[in-house]
C-alpha cells in the first residue's frame, strides 16, 4: 500500500511548493490534488499550469495518487436544474483530464445529494444518468470515476448494499467507489464496506471516528487515526481479503491547533503501523 | 458520423429553418419551441410510451415559444405547455411571455424560487383529475384562464380554452415527476390524454360558448409525444 495526504491541507502560507516538501519529508509517496480547494488547481487552471503542477511534483520526488475535487456540494451532478448539472458535468470532466495529464488514474467524485429540496427519489436516477455519461468520457481516458461514501451528509446511499446496487445501476467498469472508512460513523462498519465492494474500490481515505458522539453541531466527529472507534484490525484484514493494495489517502478533517505540519509526520507513522499490522 | 434522429432533430430545432418549416406547413410541430428540462421530456416520453395521443401534445420544458402552438390549439388539440422558462435565459422567457399573453390573454410572473420562499413542496392539480405532485424548486404564476394547479396559493397551472381546443399551461414542471413513476402524475397524465374528446363541453362550460369542429378534421397527424419536443 502507499500512503498520499491532500493538498487541502496545506496552510495558505506554505504554499504548494512548501507543502510538497512537507509530504515528501513526512514519508509519503503521494499528493491527492483537489481540484477548485486550493489556490494553485482550479478550473481556470491551464493545462500548461497543470503540467507545471506535475513537474512540481515529480521533482519533489512523488506522483499524484488521484484528483478530488470540492465542487459537488455546490454543484452537484443531482441538481434539479439542467444548467447546475451541466456544470457538474464539466468539472469532472476536467478532473478526468487534468488526471490523465497528472499521470493518475483515478478521481474522487460525491455523486448524488439529497436535500430538503431535492428528494432521494429524484436523485438516484439522475445521478445514475450523469455518472452513465461520465463513464464514457473516463473510459477512454482510462480514469477511474470513484464515488465516495459522504453517506452522511449526502443522505444518499447509507448502506454497502445500496451503494452496490447504484454500481450495478450505473453498470460501468469504469465508476466505482472512493472508501471513506471514517464516513461511516454509526451506521456501519468499514471492513463490511470492503469486504462487499473489493475490486470496485479505487481509493481509500482515511481518518477515524468517533461514533457516539454523532453529528452534533459544530463539533467534528472525525479524529486522527487510532483515536477514534474504527476498528482498525478489522480494516486491515478486510483489505487483506479483498485484495486492496492500493493508494491510502490521509484526509484529517480536524487539524492541529499548533504545530500544524506536525500532523503529517503523525499521520504518516500512523498509516505506517496500520500497512504494517503493528496494531 | 453517427447522428441520433433525437440530435438531428435538437439540431433541427436550433436552425432558423425550422421556423420557415413551421410557417410553411400549419400542422408543423412548433419548432421554435425547444426544451430546457430534458429530464422533463423523457418523463412525458416515458409516461405516453406507445400511446398514440393525436389531440394531445406535449411540450416539456418548454423555453421559447412559437406562432404554430396557437395553431395547434385552435385546430383542435390540447396542448400542454409545461413551461421551462426558468431554466432557460431571459430572452426565452421574455419571448415566452409574449406569446402566451398575445396568443391565449394569460400573464405570467417572473419565476419564482419556491424554496427560498418557504411554500409548501406540493403541486395540487385539479383537472382533469386532482394529483398532488412534489414541485421543481422554480415555479412560474399564471393569471388568466381558469386556474387547475397551485402550489400553496400560487397559481401555477391553468386551463385556456381557445378555438377548438384548449392550452394547458403548467408553470411547475411534471415531467420530471411522471419520469420518476410518481403515481399521482401517472395517473393525472393519464386522465389529461383521455380527456379530448370531452374538453369542448368543459371548455364551454368554462369560458362561454366556442365552437368546435369535427374531430377528424385533426385526428390526421399523431404527433407522439415524444417527436412533438423539439
Amino acid at each position: 500500500m502507499k500512503k498520499s495526504i491532500g493538498d487541502n491541507m496545506f496552510l495558505k502560507e506554505w504554499g504548494f511548493d512548501k507543502g510538497l516538501a512537507l509530504v515528501k519529508k513526512a514519508g509519503y509517496d503521494g499528493i491527492e490534488l483537489w481540484l477548485g480547494a486550493t489556490p494553485w488547481f482550479s478550473l481556470e487552471t491551464t493545462d500548461a499550469q497543470v503540467r507545471e503542477l506535475r513537474r512540481k511534483v515529480d521533482d519533489a520526488g512523488l506522483v499524484v495518487s488521484n484528483v478530488s475535487n470540492s465542487l459537488d456540494w455546490d454543484r452537484p451532478l443531482s441538481a434539479r436544474d439542467p444548467r447546475v448539472r451541466a456544470q457538474a458535468t464539466a468539472h469532472i470532466t476536467r478532473q478526468i483530464e487534468t488526471a490523465q495529464i497528472l499521470g493518475t488514474d483515478a478521481i474522487l467524485v460525491v455523486a448524488g445529494l439529497v436535500t430538503e429540496e431535492t428528494p432521494y427519489q429524484e436523485v438516484y436516477p439522475r445521478t445514475v444518468e450523469g455518472l452513465q455519461k461520465l463513464a464514457e468520457t473516463a473510459a477512454p481516458a482510462r480514469v477511474k470515476i470513484g464515488c465516495e461514501n459522504c453517506c452522511s451528509e449526502q443522505r444518499f446511499l447509507m448502506s454497502p448494499r445500496e451503494f452496490k446496487l447504484f454500481l450495478d445501476d450505473v453498470g460501468s467498469p469504469w465508476v466505482g467507489l472512493h472508501l471513506d472508512v471514517g464516513n461511516i460513523h454509526d451506521t456501519g462498519f468499514p471492513e463490511q464496506w470492503i469486504e462487499i465492494h473489493g475490486p470496485r474500490i479505487t481509493r481509500v481515505h482515511v481518518k477515524d471516528v468517533m461514533r457516539h458522539r454523532g453529528r452534533c453541531g459544530s463539533e467534528s466527529v472525525y479524529t486522527n487515526l487510532f483515536l477514534g472507534d474504527n476498528n482498525w484490525k478489522a480494516i486491515r484484514e478486510a483489505f487483506r481479503k479483498v485484495g486492496y493494495d492500493g493508494w491510502l489517502i490521509a484526509e484529517m478533517e480536524a487539524r492541529y491547533r499548533h504545530a500544524q505540519d506536525q500532523q503529517f509526520y503523525d499521520t504518516a507513522a500512523a498509516i505506517d503501523r496500520f500497512v504494517s499490522g503493528q496494531l | 458520423m453517427g447522428l441520433s434522429r433525437r440530435n438531428f432533430l435538437r439540431v433541427l430545432a436550433a436552425a432558423p429553418l425550422g421556423r420557415a418549416l413551421a410557417r410553411a406547413d400549419p400542422a408543423a410541430p412548433p419548432f421554435g419551441v425547444t426544451c430546457a428540462l430534458p429530464e422533463s421530456r423523457a418523463g412525458f416520453a416515458r409516461a405516453l410510451m406507445g400511446q398514440a395521443t393525436p389531440l394531445v401534445m406535449a411540450l416539456p420544458g418548454a423555453a421559447g415559444w412559437d406562432d404554430a402552438i396557437e395553431r395547434h390549439v385552435r385546430g383542435g388539440r390540447l396542448v400542454i405547455f409545461e413551461s421551462g422558462a426558468a431554466f432557460g435565459d431571459a430572452r426565452c422567457f421574455a419571448e415566452q411571455r409574449a406569446g402566451l399573453r398575445s396568443a391565449f390573454g394569460l400573464t405570467i410572473d417572473e419565476p419564482v424560487r419556491l424554496w427560498s420562499e418557504n411554500r409548501p413542496p406540493y403541486l395540487d392539480l385539479v383537472w382533469p383529475a386532482p394529483a398532488r405532485i412534489r414541485d421543481f424548486s422554480f415555479a412560474i404564476a399564471v393569471r388568466g384562464g381558469e386556474v387547475v394547479g397551485r402550489i400553496g396559493g400560487l397559481p401555477v397551472a391553468a386551463l385556456r380554452p381557445a378555438g377548438d381546443g384548449a392550452l394547458l399551461f403548467l408553470g411547475s414542471p411534471v415531467g420530471p415527476a411522471l419520469g420518476h413513476a410518481d403515481p399521482e402524475a401517472r395517473a393525472w397524465l393519464a386522465s389529461v390524454v383521455d380527456h379530448p374528446p370531452t374538453i369542448a363541453a368543459r371548455s364551454r362550460s368554462a369560458a362561454g360558448a366556442i365552437t368546435r369542429a369535427a374531430p377528424a378534421a385533426h385526428s390526421a397527424t399523431t404527433i407522439a409525444v415524444n417527436t412533438s419536443i423539439v
